[in-house]
């Protein structure tokens, strides 16, 4: 266990090491100026190229790419990743502030989406074309072809604006956390029930499951003993994969409803090209996924023992 | 007794239509303004920027040496009077009631401070852009008296004062200074946390007398619809940058929401490559401009929110003509003719760049309705919709051909816009007309101002005529307040929203 457990941490570091290069070269590559940026009417006169080598210059990159490079990596290293080119601002702080928001977010709609998809998958498994099937069915095609930027809006007029029983947007009291979880875990819902569903129906068919029947076993025990432990293999796959995209990619939901979140702050900052908080969100990003990885395989182990540590 | 009968009922008429409106606008003392914004505020730092957004945020916490009144009129604020003895030379005179946030007196030495740190190249201000340059001599007279030698003519100094915020001379120095920033504004720095909020407490000792709201608490909300519902819901009271214009007429009068209309001092044209060819050629720039139904489309596609452009500065920023020019009529059989005598008898095709993040609202419809119309008179259009980082990158190395872009003078002064988009050799456009540059400088280094209007005159007839830009709109501010909020005056400018007089009813 320690030794798969150590192998797969230096596969981690690789990847990382890997992410550092590849994300320092993309964001320094691609066009655009962040001193341009700052300038009057986006980008200032053609003549004012003194003021544009001074911004530079702060900014420090006047500097060989080289330099910055290592400059970012030992920053890296004592887990600094210098300040934003336009808040002189710790990145520190910032992802501080924001990751909060986002990992808040996303834990409570994929609580949300797993506490409803999995009995409702389960339901409309063992009652195949039933009342709760249908609906169930129903309920993931909608959550998986309606955007989540409508979905929220038409939240917001419902409930904020015409019912105002709760907030339009904003972190704050507990209320301010219903919409967004709501509009975010609605799709994982969808999705996590036709996993669960489709799952355990295949599982249903097996020779063991038929045989646990013949033994006489009841049906309840049937699915919470036999059935499902399989059926949480893909599951929890889906969830681990899709708690990592959410991080990052819940950019959408974070703009309806201004919830101060990560996916927001690295979008504006690639607009404005602040490299700082490009690299260092992209850089922790990539980290939780790892992390991430690495505990859906250490799950994988409890789950399945006939997965070995090898 | 009949009469006096009638007078009674008279009186109670007259107190029932006149109390109410009184009693509703009695300032809440703890009370809180909520404003909504689609703009994160980029920094606390007032010398790094040049965001309206910013401005807007930092005129709460800290004041400039003069201001400019709505009318756009420059009138005291921290200098109670100046004086400009020759055309190099200011001479201000300071309040002396005026204490920071932190207690200490304000003085000249904190001017001095202000203006050293502005041209400190390692402060790397963007808002150099419309500073003298060299940097002037800045001579101490005594604590309230300043003095600035210039070496050459600068005639719009005091607008140039105007958006400076003048810093405390003994916390700005400290390095957590922007962390926890102190000014002499009618409130004072609570919060700030980028992308979200900023935060700012009522400054009991403010020069200009005690605020009447106790807080302003700023929200960024980026999403329109988001913002428009969070003002219907009562949550905010004020957004002051823009309504989309589908919205507007919907929400007017309910729930109390009023919509101000306000000209701002924007505006927004197509810019035209003036060194490649065929834009080189004057009959092709007029060809385009006369190709476009630009009242069509403010009334179809603007839903009239924003005005129709007839000079090259917008009608609230100082150079706008006393008479202005007629607009370009609509006319694309002349736009045919004029491409025949141009040598472009089957048209050609254009790239047309536009930022694709919405920077300027409904872009992308107008980008679709420009590109119908240049269609029509044999100019293929390729919509190239880049992210602006991208697409100001590439019309700053000179690679693009028309591209849809704006300018705001936050000085409402022409002398900032003029500089980036039609003083040669170095406009965007690349344009470099003899006659219009010496005119252009002119007009910076006289100081008497109705000689500089005299020569915005003269620009903006031959600017209209060369074409080296086509002009659209004439920008207007859609402001959404909420019914809690009075005393705010907004301005062309947009900053300096909320300041003392500014409050909500409980």
């Amino acid at each position: 266990m320690a030794i798969y457990l150590c192998r797969r941490l230096l596969h981690g570091v690789f990847v990382l090491v890997a992410v550092s290069v590849i994300v320092f070269t993309a964001v320094h590559l691609a066009p655009g100026d962040p001193a341009l940026m700052m300038m009057p009417n986006f980008g200032g006169t053609l003549a004012d190229r003194e003021i544009l080598a001074n911004i530079r210059q702060r900014m420090g990159l006047d500097r060989p790419l080289h330099v910055q490079y290592l400059d970012f990596v030992s920053r890296l290293a004592a887990w600094d990743f210098g300040e934003s080119l336009h808040a002189h601002i710790p990145v520190r702080k910032m992802l501080g502030e924001r990751l909060g928001a986002t990992v808040e977010l996303t834990v409570l709609s994929m609580v949300f989406a797993t506490v409803v998809a999995i009995p409702l998958g389960i339901a409309s498994a063992r009652r195949r074309n039933g009342a709760v099937d249908v609906f169930g069915r129903v309920l993931a095609l909608l959550g998986v072809a309606t955007p989540s930027f409508w979905i929220g809006l038409m939240l917001i007029m419902l409930l904020a604006v015409q019912l105002r029983i709760l907030p339009t947007g904003g972190r704050g009291g507990w209320t301010s956390y219903i919409l967004p979880t709501f509009t975010l875990g609605i799709q994982q819902v969808a999705l996590i029930t036709r996993l669960t569903r489709s799952s355990l129906v295949e599982i249903l068919r097996k020779e063991y499951i038929k045989a646990a029947r013949a033994k006489g076993l009841g049906d309840g025990r049937v699915i919470w003993k036999h059935a499902l432990r399989n059926v949480l293999i893909p599951v929890i796959t889906v969830v681990g994969l899709q708690f990592g995209t959410l991080l990052g990619g819940a950019v959408v939901t974070e703009t309806v409803f201004s919830w101060p979140g990560i996916g927001r702050m690295v979008v504006e900052a690639i607009l404005n090209r602040d490299y700082p908080v490009v690299q260092a969100t992209v850089f922790v990003f990539s980290l939780l996924f790892v992390v991430l990885n690495i505990l859906v395989d250490v799950c994988y182990l409890y789950l399945d023992p006939r997965v070995r540590l090898t | 007794m009949r009469m006096r009968l009638l007078w009674v009922a008279a009186a109670i008429g007259l107190l029932g239509l006149t109390v109410p409106p009184v009693e509703a606008q009695t300032p809440d003392p703890a009370g809180v303004i909520r404003v909504g914004h689609a703009e994160t505020v980029r920094s606390m730092d007032p010398q790094t920027h040049t965001s309206i957004t910013d401005w807007e945020v930092h005129f709460s916490l800290w004041d400039p040496l003069v201001y400019l009144d709505e009318k756009g009129s420059l009138v005291p604020a921290l200098a109670v009077r100046w004086e400009n003895p020759d055309p190099t030379t200011y001479v201000f005179h300071l309040r002396r009631d005026v204490k920071f946030h932190d207690g200490q007196p304000f003085t000249a030495a904190d001017v001095k401070f202000t203006l050293d740190r502005l041209y400190d190249p390692k402060t790397a201000s963007p808002m150099l852009a419309w500073w003298p340059k060299p940097q002037p001599e800045i001579i101490i007279v005594d604590d309230y008296t300043l003095r600035l030698k210039l070496q050459t003519p600068y005639a719009p100094l005091l607008r140039s004062f105007w958006l400076t915020a003048i810093l405390p001379r003994q916390a700005g120095a400290r390095p957590d200074f922007l962390q926890k920033p102190i000014g002499t504004g009618p409130f004072k720095f609570v919060e700030y946390v980028k992308g979200d909020r900023f935060i700012a407490d009522r400054f009991d000792g403010y020069w200009g007398g005690r605020p009447k709201a106790a807080r302003v608490h700023w929200r960024i909300i980026p999403e329109a619809s988001a913002r428009v519902a969070a003002l219907e819901a009562g949550e905010i009271d004020l957004i002051p940058d823009g309504i989309p214009p589908e919205e507007i007429a919907r929400i007017k009068g309910k729930r109390g929401i009023s919509i101000q209309e306000i000209g701002s001092v924007e505006t927004r044209f197509l810019v035209l490559n003036n060194a490649k060819a065929p834009y080189n050629d004057k009959r092709v720039r007029q060809a385009i401009w006369y190709a476009l139904d630009i009242k069509g489309i403010i009334d179809g596609i603007m839903l009239k929110s924003v005005g129709h452009q007839v000079a090259p500065m917008s009608s609230n920023t100082f150079g706008y003509p006393g008479r202005p020019l007629p607009p370009r009529e609509y006319n694309p059989e002349k736009a045919k003719q004029l491409l025949r005598e141009a040598g472009y008898p089957n048209g050609f095709t254009a790239e047309y760049l536009v930022y694709s993040n919405n920077i300027y609202s409904k872009d992308d419809e107008v980008a679709q309705a420009i590109q119908a119309q240049l269609g029509a008179v044999g100019i293929k259009i390729n919509i190239s919709m880049l992210e602006i980082a991208t697409a100001l990158a590439k019309v700053a190395r000179g690679d693009f051909e028309i591209s849809k872009q704006g300018c705001a003078a936050a000085s409402a002064d022409f002398a900032l816009c003029a500089g980036i988009h039609y003083l040669g050799p170095r406009a965007r456009n690349r344009y470099d007309n003899p006659k219009v540059n010496e005119l252009l400088q002119h007009a910076v280094a006289v100081g008497d101002p109705n000689a500089r209007l005299k020569d915005y005159d003269e620009v903006a007839k031959i600017l209209f005529e060369d074409a080296p830009n086509v002009w659209l709109f004439d920008g207007r501010y859609s402001i959404g307040l909420g019914p809690r909020l009075h005393g705010v005056t907004i301005h062309p400018t947009r900053i300096n929203a909320i300041r003392e007089k500014a409050f909500v009813t409980q």
